[in-house]
């Protein structure tokens, strides 16, 4: 047969997998029909043939072209993204992440760092009879200036009470600085200089609040507004700092243990030896990937712990609740957090068997 | 193999191999068709929130809010929009869109894994995210620094990084991208050509000429068609000059009149190859690739594998 008029016989079933492809991407899949999918997987088999063959048919090179193009629309048609299986969210967010931050050494690192620093400079700023000006060095003058005229009305009048736009103000505010403290993370210096700029900056405004140079009515409303909501903002913050940090490490060292991989991560032609402490080494494109399917739900966890530190912060810090029922909720949450992370979170022998 | 020439270490083509054992190529799309699909997004996410502020502000539909006395929650439900919109606008689309968003929608773009897959909810997070990390560096403007207020300066956000990753790897990836295991694809919808015809009679009687037992090799085929799909751009001297490379050692192996027109000659070829009786025989029917049932023939080498595996699909 001559090679014009095959591709003239061709052209209708090419013509029939555009417009059927035209058709998918624009409505949705059960509107189509089960014949209409039905035929565009016999057309979509049919156009890859014809292109398998295109050489010894000898096609020439702009039909060869068009061929490509055809089966690649088809196969993005035909391939569609992985939906994410709701069911196991929950196993996920209460078994899988919990251990993962438990056993994660960047999030420990960034844990002791960021208290240490804290308390060191909660402690610093708190005296200011040994330390005179730290806290004015570290946070600013005209900061602290602010926050002690913020704080010299009770926060139940402060603020006109709990809003509905606070709330929203605090999660898009707070997470957005959570998301680039993890994205920061990336380049190890940097995640570490924003965990300490914060450390250092909240320690300083937590001990100067807590000096005798500051009047006694303003400390307490201080101590009352920030009491409820601390626990959960504090440990996202550590959380995003971690997660951030673990991307940068994997980077820079791109070895990992055996036993933290999963079965398809292991590189080609590597052979599970049996012995779990031996470490795979990667290329650092790979250790990368590996580092951020580690620390993205990490990351998750700490988004979710900024939104409820935001909720308490809108709804309950400037309520007009007496100083001990905040307390009390700070009091829940630090359990809550305890429980989620030491008892949920405790490496057991039940995971390594599964 | 990659489509019309071997070109593959230069050219930004990358080939897929499927589940079906086909290869094809998809074309990587480059930074600045990407930019514009990311201005156009920009664009899009600015239209939305101004038409939902004229919708408030003139439209008298945030006073009905205010006389319900639900101010509060109107500006909350505001800002959770725009802080959905600037961090997971894009993930959220190419989630649901298979790896499109509007703008990338418009310029035919589509974000896929390195293999070529269709990118899950992990991957749209990632790359995302770490949009950010394409704003740096980020540089304080001089002035700034020189009134010594350090806290209020404006910065200059200079997109650098998502000019130069993309230049150093391959696949033109951003970091989101690498980190990831993303690229970004153009799949265009391209109109199928149709065999160029060859008006000239004299070609047509300059292929009889053509030996009868002469098959071209591929490469040949290629070279030719080329040439007279797009012979219609050049000049008549320009013609001479590319035909001529190919065209005399053929005109001596034929032993036609080295006279002949180059060009002719060519056309002849292309005419015997493709549109004559004479044209090469490797094709088969149709009927049987579309798996309409009919039997199949095993006669030829190149179409045995391929008939056979078409058959066992289609059952």
């Amino acid at each position: 047969m001559k090679v014009a008029q095959l591709i003239e016989k061709r052209r209708v079933y090419w013509q029939e997998l555009e417009n059927l492809c035209a058709q998918m991407s624009s409505s949705r899949k059960k509107t189509i029909g089960a014949r209409n999918i039905a035929r565009f997987a016999t057309l979509y088999r049919a156009a890859c043939a014809d292109l398998a063959l295109a050489d010894s048919y000898q096609l020439p090179p702009n039909i060869v072209d068009y061929l490509h193009k055809l089966v690649g629309r088809a196969h993005g048609q035909l391939y569609r993204s992985r939906r994410v299986d709701w069911s196991k969210i929950g196993d996920i967010l209460f078994r899988q992440i919990p251990r993962e931050i438990f056993q994660d050494r960047c999030v420990q690192l960034t844990f002791w760092l960021f208290w240490m620093v804290f308390l060191l400079a909660g402690f610093m700023a708190a005296n200011p009879d040994r330390f005179p000006n730290f806290a004015a060095d570290i946070v600013g003058a005209e900061n602290i200036d602010m926050y002690e005229q913020m704080y010299a009305e009770a926060p139940s009048s402060r603020n006109n009470g709990p809003t509905a736009s606070g709330a929203a103000f605090y999660v898009n505010h707070n997470t957005g600085i959570g998301i680039k403290c993890f994205v920061v993370g990336i380049t190890v210096i940097g995640g570490i200089c924003v965990l300490l700029y914060n450390a250092a900056v909240l320690g300083a405004t937590f001990g100067h609040m807590a000096s005798p140079n500051v009047s006694e009515e303003v400390s307490q409303h201080f101590f009352e507004f920030v009491t409820a909501h601390g626990p959960f903002e504090l440990t996202a913050i550590v959380l995003a700092a971690g997660a951030g940090l673990r991307i940068g490490f994997s980077l820079i060292s791109p070895y990992h243990k055996e036993e933290s991989l999963q079965p398809d991560e292991l590189p080609e032609g590597e052979e599970s030896l049996f012995d779990k402490s031996r470490r795979v080494a990667y290329e650092r494109i790979d250790s990368l990937r590996i580092g951020a399917k580690r620390a993205l739900p990490i990351m998750g966890a700490s988004a979710i712990l900024f939104i409820l530190a935001a909720m308490i912060e809108a709804w309950i810090s400037p309520s007009p609740l007496p100083e001990q029922a905040k307390q009390v909720v700070a009091i829940f949450c630090s359990g809550l957090l305890m429980v989620y992370f030491i008892v949920l979170g405790y490496p057991r022998r039940e995971s390594d068997a599964a | 193999m990659v489509a019309p020439w071997n070109t593959e270490a230069i050219d930004s083509q990358f080939k897929v191999v499927t589940p079906e054992n086909i290869a094809f190529n998809y074309q990587v799309a480059g930074p600045f068709r990407r930019l514009l699909a990311f201005l156009l997004d920009l664009a899009i996410r600015g239209a939305v929130i101004l038409a939902f502020f004229i919708a408030l502000s003139c439209a008298g539909l945030g006073s009905v809010f205010v006389n319900a006395g639900l101010e509060d929650l109107m500006f909350a439900l505001m800002t959770l929009a725009a802080f959905f919109f600037n961090w997971f606008y894009m993930a959220a689309f190419e989630y649901w869109w298979n790896g499109t968003t509007p703008g990338k929608w418009l310029l035919n773009l589509r974000v896929t894994t390195d293999e070529g897959e269709p990118i899950n909810l992990f991957q749209s997070a990632v790359r995302n995210l770490f949009r950010y990390v394409d704003m740096w560096p980020m540089v304080p403007l001089p002035f700034a620094v020189m009134r010594e207020e350090m806290t209020p300066e404006p910065v200059v956000v200079t997109f650098l990084f998502a000019l130069i990753v993309p230049i150093f790897n391959q696949r033109f990836q951003r970091i989101g991208d690498l980190i990831a295991g993303t690229m970004v694809v153009i799949e265009d919808r391209s109109w199928l050509m149709k065999i160029a015809k060859i008006e000239d009679d004299r070609a047509r009687l300059l292929a009889d000429y053509i030996p009868l037992n002469f098959v071209a090799p591929r490469s040949m085929v290629k070279a030719v068609a080329t040439y007279v799909e797009r012979r219609r751009y050049f000049t008549t001297a320009r013609r001479r000059e590319i035909a001529r490379h190919l065209a005399e050692p053929l005109l001596d192996k034929f032993g036609l009149p080295a006279d002949t027109s180059y060009d002719l000659l060519l056309c002849a070829l292309y005419y015997r190859t493709f549109l004559s009786k004479h044209s090469a025989d490797g094709t088969k029917e149709d009927s049987q690739l579309v798996g309409d049932g009919t039997t199949r023939e095993h006669s030829n080498p190149y179409l045995a594998t391929a008939s056979v595996k078409v058959g066992a699909e289609s059952k």
